[in-house]
């Protein structure tokens, strides 16, 4: 029917556009899981929606007509059905291939990666699946490859953190590793990739790269001290102005400082509603109208 | 017993640390404390040539082994893939590796491009 196909356009439209551009706006991280799982949820449907819009469109003139189904054969489409058709089928090859593109592209430039850091650190003494870098600037990341991942630290930044620092430092990008971050980060990468007229696509890459930042802290918190994270962001955030975001610098000191918000149960209740509701509803509207061909 | 990727390290470093290149046989001796059969040394120089950190000389025989680019221009490589100088939201995103844009990958090809102009 024109009105599902009709709603389902509006949803992708208003998912698309005002929904991201307000969620963005206002960032709270009281609960960043949730949030995660709302944006999620927005990219997933807005996708969804669309192409459910579309073949729906595709098959209209089928629909709510009275009569014998077998009278009507897939050979009785129009032109314009078979383009509707097509135009959904290519919207959906479309995100998905662009996921299994990027992933390929983000498989070898990490195995590029990884040969570099073989090549040009050396294992550390004390810390398990961690390399040193001698250089003078303050480095601390993560590379998601092989069973464990890999941490690399400077000569810099061990210099200039103290030991405790340090493995807070630590900590952090295995909370990285261990949560799986680079697999969460990917759909919103591949998207904005494949996307890049559309700002909704960019706001969700920003927001969940600062989310996951925020949901590292909480998970290294339970292994070190909040204050010993803090003080190494702080420190790094002073020496590295440049590298380092002055707003998602303050936001993690902001949350480091004061003990661990409490989620709020009936919050996540409704996130986990409403986020099912948004990706279960275009493609049921879509099955449900397609049936009634 | 070390494993390749140190060994591929310490070649790497030998390398570096030459002026006009080395021999397989040269290297050898120079890692003589790990006691190698001069195939693993050819086995692990070829391993470094695939992945474009040496390159072999043909001219001369026994054929030389030279480092492709510096240890210095390597590093750069690997802090530009880490610390992307574009944004302060990229430098948090390159740090998976996954989000940096095409530029970046070119890096080592475009350094290729000044040395060829150079010479």
């Amino acid at each position: 029917m024109l009105f599902s196909a009709v709603l389902l356009t509006a949803l992708a439209i208003v998912l698309a556009w005002p929904i991201p551009r307000l969620f963005a706006r206002y960032p709270g991280s009281r609960d960043p899981a949730a949030r995660l799982l709302l944006w999620q949820a927005i990219g997933l449907a807005g996708g969804l929606s669309l192409t459910s819009a579309v073949l729906i469109l595709a098959f209209m003139p089928f629909t709510g007509a009275p009569g014998p189904a077998d009278g009507r054969s897939l050979s009785a489409l129009s032109w314009w059905n078979w383009l509707l058709v097509g135009l959904g089928a290519a919207l959906l090859l479309r995100l998905l291939s662009s996921l299994v593109i990027h992933w390929i592209r983000v498989q070898r430039q990490r195995r590029r990666h990884a040969a570099l850091v073989a090549v040009l650190t050396e294992p550390s003494q004390e810390l398990p699946h961690t390399r040193i870098l001698k250089v003078d600037e303050l480095v601390a990341y993560c590379l998601p490859q092989g069973e464990h991942g890999t941490t690399v630290l400077s000569t810099g930044l061990i210099a200039a953190l103290s030991p405790a620092e340090r493995d807070a430092v630590v900590a952090h990008e295995r909370a990285h590793l261990r949560s799986r971050h680079e697999l969460v980060v990917l759909p919103f990468a591949a998207w904005q990739h494949a996307l890049p007229f559309l700002p909704a696509a960019r706001q969700a890459l920003d927001q969940v790269t600062r989310l996951i930042e925020v949901m590292a802290d909480d998970v290294a918190r339970r292994a070190v001290p909040a204050d010993d994270l803090a003080a190494a962001v702080r420190e790094m955030s002073r020496l590295q102005a440049g590298h380092y975001s002055r707003t998602l610098s303050a936001e993690r000191l902001a949350r480091l400082e004061h003990p661990l918000p409490q989620p709020s149960g009936a919050l996540r209740s409704a996130v986990v509603i409403v986020s099912a509701a948004l990706v279960v509803s275009p493609p049921v509207v879509a099955v449900v109208e397609l049936l009634s061909v | 017993m070390a494993t390749l990727g140190e060994l591929e390290r310490s070649v790497m470093n030998a390398l570096w640390n030459s002026v006009d290149g080395m021999t397989a046989a040269d290297l050898r001796i120079a890692l003589a404390d790990r006691d190698l059969a001069l195939t693993t040394v050819h086995t692990v120089l070829t391993r470094l040539e695939k992945k474009g950190f040496a390159r072999r000389d043909r001219s001369r025989r026994p054929h030389r082994y030279l480092a492709l680019f510096t240890r210095e221009e390597h590093v750069a490589e690997l802090m530009n893939e880490v610390l992307d100088q574009a944004s302060d939201r990229q430098a948090v995103l390159a740090r998976f590796l996954g989000t940096v844009s095409d530029s970046d990958t070119a890096f080592l090809s475009r350094l290729l491009q000044r040395r060829g102009a150079d010479s």
